[in-house]
């Protein structure tokens, strides 16, 4: 029995020992890293385990909510919780080989922060402390993606860290707001109190809180930090900024919107729009983009749209979708950025000319690329392609045809590059077999198992996604969990 | 069972790849197993079919499958050549991914065949589309990007009209569309796409030239003769099943449908004389064939479908018998280009004779498997009144006497070139697929009843009545035709002109140098009449060979490719821009709830 | 019996042919103010060439090429009616298989020529084929006119239906008849439409090379090919008839054809196929309104 919370105290402390980590032994440093990650990992899996019995509510301070602050994880905290520390841990495991630039113990201390930063944001229960997770999650990214210290890290670091501060501002606004008139920042309390807002308070409310977390959830006109930090930024920084740090930034919006603010039909449309023109924009500007690295920056903005859109469809069905679609972005993107930073190793710069050949210099790694791509790309039997059909599925049962098409549409443009690509790996013969170690192929390893494995059993996902769709949709469920019933 | 005749194709592609790394020849040899299980398990289930469904995906979907005659037909054309395609990969030398992918392609498509709801045909298309692309995505990306966007584009129209039923009458299952709510000609258009691209009628053909001609050559027989016919397959299904009622009651739509099938046998087939390169000549060969084909299910008669799954089924064996002999050649030669080749015969005399009669079926004429599909054709069109129609396939089958002469002349007969004097006949394996693909050809020439038995079978099926034959004879309402009877004749009247000539005194044979010239051929001169061959026809053309569909989708994916360059301008990596963006969007969100934020 | 009957029309209908390219020597020499060969040249020739001692042959295609050429068109002749009687195979649908059973012929000379490795020989095939191009879809498009207006794919059906002199198709069918004459001459490889053979330009195109007993196998193809050529554009626009009218008249037909002939200048063959897709095909979709008009 590990309390959740643990899993974000304990990174937050040992974060800031790392320096001392770091003057006992140099090389200490990354064990002690993945061994707390690997205790959130722990702490992830037994949390998940409890959900599946009921919703966990933590209580800080002894003092029940809505007076204290406190976390509650849902079957949605569950699943994403589950997903986060298990994908951190395999980039944990991928960070052992990697070469980091020194000093290597502030590199760590960063990633722990943003860790713990992302994890709390997941299970808080609290809006204003979503948004001192949120700072703390942004402002160690910004950090990591700097912290290469060349151009391209430092220019993204800098976009980022300005569009990111503008929007926690935002966000900061919105929670000013709604506690001006409502007088509490409890999530739950809130949400149970949202009738006493007036109508222009929530919309305005509601643009606060869009704007300030589409930085982060990677929303269209607010993503374009992206591109720049993530080509700029180290590779598994890069991977933690797609599939944890975006997928955060979505939770909290998806949260704020379904949960805190109410569904209005409104907002679901604008979510809707909002997400796939996200969606096609990210897909078109990857078309012609030559850098790998930056090409898949694109299409990662692009899943965000589409998995926006998903959510602003607002069926039980559709959040179904829109969760399965996010836990199959988190593992292509995770295989993708992680077999190109394999493939970076080998050679000089990620433009496409570059790589050429590359699937067969290193066999293992190109499969487990392509799989990833495929998957993303919606090949059958694989993961991608039974959360892009439920996708589309639910877009049709709402007859949203031009969206349907548009998302088709997209589907293609995606199938192109990413085929292009691949195809630009397997081209030329004369290449050496020199694959890479073991250990870094591992993370990719278990991330295209896991794709795999949904492609054939797709179903094993089924209850936990129906759940976490549920939380979302069945408001008064959740409020009645913190305020009422639930025993800490 | 039907499990396993698709199952066998995943299975032994991934042991094939796993064994053809250390030795090429198991694995092939095992992926010639895994492939002939299926054809073993599919002949017996000649009469009737059977239902067979099970959950693969505990999830809310599910695939089911099912042996419908028509699948059937279709299933086993495709097995038989998947098989025989193995034999010419063995001698090509292909490596493990190709026994995969190929494999896998050919699963894909037995999928296609024996599905029995939309989506597991959805996603055995996929499947087929994108592991078929996979065979040369390697060595040729461009044209594999192109087939795959073609098909794609095809697929996801698919998806689309699936996705519109299953709203409207809540099932995926492949039945007749009933009390369906929408556009039925909007969703019919969008569900036949897919076959329409895959069948590669025009306008929808432009892939397939170069996909032809760049996949790996012994795999091309059976992309060409197989997998179109999963188009033909989709096409007869929407036409005579799904939308049977919407096809039936408008006839405008079958019209239009034969002009376009027409249209296509005949401006591929003057596309084919005019290329240098013998697999894009076969290809747009074979676009020309799949012409015919569309045209005999847009006539919608039982004469004229019957005519069309003849025609499919001539198509898949001698266009393939035709690849199959352009990858001996290349194995020997390392060229498929035309005006390379050269007085092949006297070194291959094998692949020459399978060539001969491949081209002798092509052109239509009797007693091959190229004919009774034809005559069916033209009889139901003229039984239908009309001669316009009758003109253009007419048209169409004479350029197919043009360039099937192109072709064999260009590759066997001529001078034989300088560096080919010491090429030998192609290996035995290669050889395989030719000599058995001569049997179908001449049987189903010499009784055509035989298939029509099965086609009509599948017309009752569909409510049609079949074709009154006998094994050797057809009947149409307007005439017969007698294959064995042609066959015999011919067989005599050969006997009678062999005669003549044997008897008079021998020949004496002499070098091709001794001819006309008197052996006055200027040193490195060819004496070999190839490129430009028909080059008066093309001047004659001109203007009309400047209009092509290709340019108008190539200018498309310019544009969205152009309008993605230009969007990408908006990430314009600078910041003030961005900041720009956030407090327009902002002001955006603040106009579009003006309404409501009215305090 | 039936046996006998097949040989005695191949071999009638190889000495007509014999004959009818013999008069029309004659007949050409005469309008050029030539003496001419005897009307029995044709026959001398093809015996001494079959006789010949001395035949080169350059492969195995180079002469099965003629022997598949005179198949070809004994084939083609079993399935003509000669005037009103059944030919000696028919079923009903039969044009469309004759139609087919004709490309035969010229496809057997066509790779036996081209085996010879002479570029005359090719460049006189890629002509002939392109030519087909023109006429064959010009005799298909008159020829469906009146399969249509009679609902028949049956050849001797439609002798049958049209019985005797004015009942003839050529009055009821006059377009379509007219550009069907004008499609024979191009079967038949007479001017404007010889550039098959142009001996001229490519010394007799396909025939280059041939020699000996080949040549004679050709000749006698040839001679065949008048007959059936003639005889199945007199089956479908002349009528029927006996025997013997139907000799009368595919001996006017060939005749009108061989004057043609010797009165025009040739065509290049771009011309020639343009000519085709031009007026003849208008008029010959002009007979195919008339069809419908009619009805």
């Amino acid at each position: 029995m590990v309390s959740p919370i643990l899993a974000i105290v304990i990174p937050l402390a040992i974060a800031f020992l790392m320096p001392f980590f770091s003057a006992l032994s140099r090389k200490s440093v990354k064990w002690v890293f993945l061994a707390v990650i690997a205790f959130n990992f722990y702490a992830a899996i037994m949390t998940f385990l409890r959900v599946l019995s009921g919703p966990i509510l933590v209580v800080t301070a002894g003092i029940k909510p809505p007076f204290a602050i406190n976390l509650l994880i849902g079957p949605l905290g569950g699943l994403l919780f589950l997903l986060f520390e298990g994908v951190a841990f395999l980039y944990a495991i991928f960070l052992l080989k990697a070469e980091i630039k020194e000093p290597v113990h502030r590199f760590f201390m960063l990633f722990l922060l943003n860790v713990a930063g992302a994890t709390g944001m997941i299970l808080t229960g609290d809006l204003f402390n979503l948004f001192v997770f949120l700072e703390i999650t942004g402002i160690s990214a910004y950090g990591l993606v700097g912290f290469k210290r060349d151009k391209k890290g430092l220019e993204g670091g800098v976009k980022y860290l300005i569009l990111g501060s503008v929007g926690s501002t935002l966000f900061l606004l919105g929670v000013a707001l709604l506690y001006s008139q409502v007088g509490t920042l409890n999530m739950a309390d809130i949400a149970g109190r949202i009738w006493m807002l007036k109508k222009p308070t929530l919309y305005a409310a509601f643009i606060m809180f869009l704007v300030g977390l589409g930085v982060e959830a990677e929303l269209f006109p607010m993503n374009a930090w992206v591109p720049d930090a993530y080509e700029g930024a180290h590779d598994t920084v890069t991977a933690i900024l797609s599939t944890v740090l975006s997928k955060a930034g979505l939770y909290a919006l998806i949260r704020v919107v379904f949960t805190v603010l109410s569904p209005q039909k409104a907002f679901l449309d604008l979510l809707l729009w909002a997400g796939l023109i996200t969606l096609l924009l990210a897909e078109l500007s990857a078309l012609r983009q030559k850098n790998v690295k930056r090409m898949i920056a694109y299409s990662s903005v692009g899943q965000m749209g589409l998995v926006v859109f998903a959510f602003g469809m607002g069926s039980l069905f559709a959040l179904q979708a829109a969760l399965f679609q996010a836990v199959n972005h988190v593992l292509s993107k995770g295989v993708l950025f992680l077999s190109l930073a394999i493939m970076g190793k080998k050679r000089e710069g990620l433009e496409l000319e570059n790589l050429r050949g590359i699937g067969r210099e290193l066999p293992v790694t190109g499969l487990l690329f392509s799989i990833g791509a495929l998957s993303l790309l919606g090949l059958p039997f694989l993961s991608g392609f039974w959360s892009k059909i439920s996708l589309l599925l639910s877009t049709a049962d709402l007859k949203l045809w031009v969206p349907l098409g548009l998302v088709l549409l997209a589907s293609i443009i995606e199938a192109f590059y990413y085929l292009r690509t691949i195809g630009v790996f397997y081209t030329g013969t004369d290449f050496r077999f020199r694959e890479t170690a073991f250990i870094r192929l591992l993370p990719v390893l278990v991330l295209v198992f896991v794709i795999l494995y949904l492609g054939f059993r797709p179903g094993v996902l089924a209850p936990y996604l129906k759940g976490a769709a549920k939380e979302l949709v069945d408001r008064s469920g959740y409020i009645g969990w913190v305020i009422g019933g639930l025993k800490p | 069972m039907t499990f396993w005749v698709i199952a066998s194709y995943f299975l032994g592609g991934i042991v094939a790849y796993v064994l053809a790394r250390p030795s090429r020849k198991i694995g092939a040899f095992v992926a010639l197993l895994f492939s002939i299980y299926p054809l073993y398990a599919l002949i017996p289930a000649l009469d009737g079919g059977f239902y067979l469904r099970f959950t693969v995906i505990p999830y809310y979907l599910h695939l089911s499958f099912r042996l419908t005659l028509l699948g059937w037909f279709f299933a086993l054309i495709a097995a038989t050549l998947y098989s025989l395609s193995l034999f010419s990969a063995y001698s090509e030398k292909r490596d493990s991914f190709f026994l995969l992918s190929s494999m896998f392609s050919a699963g894909g498509l037995m999928g296609v065949f024996l599905a029995a709801d939309y989506l597991t045909l959805f996603i055995f298309f996929e499947i087929m589309a994108f592991f078929s692309a996979f065979t040369f995505i390697r060595e040729h990306r461009r044209s594999a990007l192109k087939y795959i966007i073609y098909s794609l584009v095809g697929s996801y129209a698919f998806l689309a009209a699936l996705l519109v039923i299953n709203r409207s009458t809540g099932s995926l299952e492949i039945t007749p569309l009933s009390g369906f709510g929408g556009s039925v000609p909007a969703v019919m258009s969008l569900f036949i796409l897919a076959f329409w691209v895959k069948s590669a009628v025009m306008p929808f053909h432009p892939w397939a030239p170069s996909a032809y001609a760049d996949s790996p050559h012994s795999y091309t027989p059976f992309f060409s003769g197989a997998l179109s016919k999963s188009g033909v397959y989709g096409l007869v299904l929407a036409f005579f099943y799904i939308f049977a009622g919407f096809f039936k009651s408008h006839h405008a739509f079958g019209y239009i449908f034969a002009w376009i099938g027409a249209l296509t046998a005949l401006f591929a087939g003057i596309y084919a004389l005019l290329q240098d390169d013998a697999k894009k000549l076969l290809a747009y060969s074979s676009i020309s064939q799949l012409g015919y084909v569309a045209f005999g299910l847009g006539l919608g008669t039982s004469l004229s479908i019957t005519g069309s799954l003849f025609v499919a089924l001539g198509h898949a064996v001698f266009e393939s018998l035709l690849f199959f002999v352009i990858a001996a050649v290349y194995i020997r030669t390392g060229t498929t280009m035309l005006t390379e080749m050269g007085g092949l015969i006297k070194k291959m005399p094998i692949s020459f004779i399978a060539l001969l009669f491949g081209i002798i079926a092509a052109a239509g004429i009797p007693p091959t498997v190229g004919f009774p599909g034809k005559w069916m054709l033209y009889e139901a069109v003229l039984e239908k009144g009309y001669p316009l129609l009758a003109g253009a396939i007419f048209a169409a089958s004479i350029t197919a006497f043009l360039y099937c002469y192109r072709l064999i002349y260009s590759i066997f007969l001529g001078p034989l070139k300088k560096e080919f004097r010491d090429v030998r006949e192609a290996p035995f394996p290669a050889l395989v697929p030719l000599l058995l693909l001569l049997i179908p050809l001449l049987f189903f020439g010499l009784f055509p009843g035989y298939v029509v038995d099965v086609t009509d079978s599948i017309l009752r099926e569909f409510g049609y009545l079949g074709v009154p034959h006998t094994p050797a004879k057809l009947l149409s309402g307007l005439g017969t035709f007698n294959g064995l009877a042609v066959g015999i004749t011919m067989g005599a009247a050969f006997v009678i002109a062999f005669l003549v000539h044997a008897v008079f005194s021998r020949s004496r044979k002499v070098s091709e140098l001794n001819n006309y010239t008197a052996g006055e051929v200027a040193e490195g001169v060819s004496m070999h009449y190839v490129a430009d061959f028909y080059k008066f026809i093309e001047r004659e053309l001109h203007g009309f060979l400047k209009l092509r569909v290709e340019a108008l989708f190539n200018w498309i994916a310019e544009g969205i490719g152009g309008l993605g360059e230009v969007l990408r301008r908006v990430y314009a990596g600078d910041i003030q821009a961005y900041l720009v963006y956030l407090i327009l969007f902002l002001g955006f969100l603040f106009t579009l709830y003006r309404g409501v934020l009215r305090w | 019996m039936v046996i006998l009957e097949f040989f005695l029309v191949l071999i009638g209908i190889t000495a007509l042919g014999l004959l009818y390219g013999g008069i029309a020597r004659k007949w050409s020499a005469r309008i050029q103010r030539r003496y001419g060969p005897p009307f029995y040249q044709n026959f001398l020739d093809v015996f001494k060439l079959l006789g010949k001692k001395n035949t080169k042959s350059h492969g195995v295609m180079f002469a099965l090429g003629p022997v598949i050429a005179f198949t070809g068109i004994i084939l083609s002749l079993f399935f003509l009616p000669l005037g009103n009687s059944r030919p000696l195979l028919s079923f009903e649908g039969d044009i469309f298989v004759l139609f087919y059973l004709l490309v035969i012929a010229p496809l057997g000379m066509a790779l036996g020529a081209g085996e010879a490795a002479n570029p005359n020989a090719t460049i006189g095939i890629a002509r002939g084929l392109t030519l087909m191009l023109g006429y064959e879809l010009i005799f298909f498009l008159s020829a469906i006119a009146v399969m249509v207006k009679f609902n028949t794919a049956s050849l001797w059906k439609i002798v049958e239906i049209q019985g005797t002199f004015p009942k003839w198709n050529l009055f009821p069918f006059f377009l379509s008849a007219f550009a069907g004459l004008i499609a024979l001459q191009g079967m038949m490889g007479e001017k404007p439409f010889d550039l098959i053979v142009a001996p001229h330009e490519i010394a007799s195109g396909p025939m280059v090379e041939y020699n000996g007993k080949y040549l004679g196998l050709l000749q006698l193809y040839h001679a065949i090919a008048i007959v059936v050529e003639t005889g199945l554009f007199v089956n479908v626009f002349l009528g029927g008839g006996s025997i013997l009218t139907f000799i009368l008249k595919t001996f006017f037909v060939f005749m009108l054809a061989v004057t043609i002939d010797n009165i025009m200048p040739r065509f290049r063959i771009g011309q020639a196929v343009k000519f085709y897709w031009k007026y003849p095909l208008i008029i010959s979709l002009l007979g195919i309104l008339v069809v419908f008009i009619w009805r």
